[in-house]
């Protein structure tokens, strides 16, 4: 069954039954997609835990009114994010509201995979590029790259336009591009003069 | 300006939005730009070399989640699942968090029960009420429920009750297999009976506890006080009034029962059939050793070797193995609380003079 459809069926069982092994599942299935949310925002594995443990507490209290809510997954981040930024005004002498003036974490993750296309040194490359992105737009990527959510998804949980979630992920993609660049193997042909290998630099 | 559009497509293509058409928009537009194309394959392939993640110890977070949950929980909100019977936390949280986990099962497998009745698509429990309210634990949990009409009920590991949808109705009528303990709510207008596979136990409004698990031998039951009268099912004109303090054990193999009947209920001196002895208490002025369990005590109170490892398999939900048949009759006494099966099984063989192995789910007992 596809994700969003087995969520929202989990979300019934909750909503209707109280069902807990549902409740369970649905903890299964999200946890760690917004413990990474969380941790990028927030920076502390200690306290992105608890965020979404007081996410699932959240849900678990207000099960009862769930069929109202259309897309759960949604409603968790966005919860989830203001429960963040809520901890970092709380914990820091000059409330910042926005999540674009918060400093964000990468937590994209790559791999080689069995392709082999990614070498250490290029995966260093795309964290660099990523790690250098604006908050905004590494959040955008991470949310639809890592979590796989869908723009509109993306645009509901951070309150911006879906135009806006595209634009920023271009930005990143852009960027990793750039990074990717210096990557290609001359043997593929095509390679254009920027088109060198550099010395790993440190 | 075509460039941006190639890259607005890519996110799109990547991002799994794009359309037949976008996506074919794409194909057409990297081919008139080479240079693109080759940014665009490297990107894909970047994009979607996703590492896969460690996954997560999910059982240990989620019971230090729901832990919070019932630790932070003013509208004690039902929880469940299996008391964590290795945590060692002090007091008063610990008690409350095994009353809200044990409160939450039975509110939990309740729920279940309903559920698979509405989807109907699943076949029904084998249990006679399914019209009603079925509840049961799991080897290696506990839990706690209230019926209808107040009655406070503690449910053993390995049990299950049930009540039809008319309970409370003129009379108040359960059926038990396994064991439990009820604190039954006094109402002289409507009767309060039991149903077990052995025997029927009615009462007005008392506290006891009863054991019926099939697979042991006898039914047990103990009064704490009020009054109960018993009605055997081999032989229903017998009626057996206990008292506080009373245990009642009784055969659960019927066939023996019948053919001995005529003296066992006036001379009870027949332990295989029907004895009435005491509530045992191991130490003065202590809490009946039937009743410890609801406490989360573990008790074995001159108990076989075999009774023991019965008792541990619902306790733990594992599954014990005796090799060695001069083992099985080796009686044991002792109580532990809060004790993880390492402990228990340490403990036994000290005085046991055994050896034994835990492997996964199962526990094998060696000479």
């Amino acid at each position: 069954m596809e994700k969003r459809e087995l969520i929202a069926q989990l979300q019934r069982k909750v909503a209707l039954c109280d069902d807990m092994t549902a409740y369970r599942s649905l903890y299964d299935l999200l946890h760690q997609e917004l413990f990474l949310f969380s941790f990028s925002i927030i920076k502390s594995r200690e306290v992105a835990e608890e965020i979404v443990s007081d996410v699932f507490i959240k849900l678990w209290r207000i099960r009862n009114e769930l069929l109202a809510i259309g897309n759960l997954t949604v409603f968790l981040y966005t919860i989830a994010k203001n429960l963040s930024i809520n901890h970092i005004t709380r914990n820091y002498k000059y409330p910042k509201v926005s999540l674009d003036a918060i400093e964000v974490e990468n937590v994209a993750n790559f791999d080689n995979g069995e392709e082999l296309f990614i070498t250490a040194e290029l995966a260093k490359r795309i964290q660099h590029a990523i790690d250098t992105l604006p908050s905004q737009c590494k959040i955008v990527f991470q949310l639809v790259r890592e979590s796989g959510l869908k723009h509109k998804e993306v645009a509901a949980i951070l309150n911006i336009s879906e135009f806006t979630v595209r634009n920023q992920l271009v930005i990143a993609v852009k960027k990793i591009a750039a990074a990717a660049q210096l990557n290609i193997p001359p043997a593929r042909s095509r390679s254009t003069p920027q088109n060198k290998i550099l010395p790993p630099t440190d | 300006m075509d460039n941006e559009k190639i890259w607005q497509l890519l996110i799109l293509k990547l991002s799994g939005e794009a359309s037949i058409e976008e996506l074919d928009e794409l194909d057409h537009l990297l081919q008139q730009h080479p240079d693109l194309a080759l940014h665009a394959a490297s990107v894909e392939s970047i994009w979607k070399s996703k590492g896969t993640r460690a996954p997560a110890d999910t059982d240990h977070l989620f019971n230090r989640h729901l832990q919070r949950l019932s630790d932070g929980t003013a509208d004690n909100t039902p929880f469940h699942p299996i008391p964590d019977v290795r945590r060692r936390t002090s007091g008063t949280k610990r008690i409350f968090f095994i009353a809200a986990s044990m409160a939450a099962a039975a509110i939990i497998t309740v729920i279940m029960f309903n559920t698979l009745s509405v989807n109907g698509s699943l076949p029904k429990p084998a249990t006679p009420a399914v019209s009603g309210n079925f509840v049961s634990t799991k080897n290696g949990s506990k839990s706690k429920l209230q019926l209808p009409d107040g009655t406070q009920v503690w449910l053993n590991s390995g049990s299950n009750i049930s009540y039809e949808n008319d309970f409370g109705g003129t009379s108040r009528q359960v059926k038990l297999t396994g064991e439990a303990f009820f604190d039954v709510v006094k109402d002289p207008l409507r009767p309060f009976v039991i149903h077990t596979a052995t025997l029927d136990i009615k009462v007005l409004g008392t506290a006891f506890n009863v054991r019926s698990y099939p697979e042991e031998k006898v039914t047990e039951t103990s009064l704490i006080r009020g009054a109960v009268e018993i009605t055997l099912k081999a032989s229903s004109e017998k009626k057996i009034v206990l008292k506080p303090n009373e245990k009642l054990v009784v055969s659960n193999d019927s066939s023996s029962f019948i053919k001995d009947s005529s003296h066992a209920v006036n001379t009870l001196k027949k332990p295989t059939v029907m004895t009435l002895t005491q509530v045992h208490h191991l130490e003065k002025d202590s809490i009946a050793t039937e009743m410890l369990w609801t406490r989360n005590k573990l008790v074995f109170d001159g108990e076989t070797l075999s009774e023991v490892a019965l008792k541990l398999e619902r306790w733990y939900g594992v599954k014990v193995i005796i090799k060695g048949e001069e083992l099985k009759d080796i009686e044991y006494t002792g109580v532990f609380s809060d004790d993880n099966l390492t402990e228990v099984l340490y403990a036994l063989q000290l005085s046991g003079n055994f050896k034994y192995v835990i492997r996964r789910n199962e526990v094998i007992i060696t000479p």
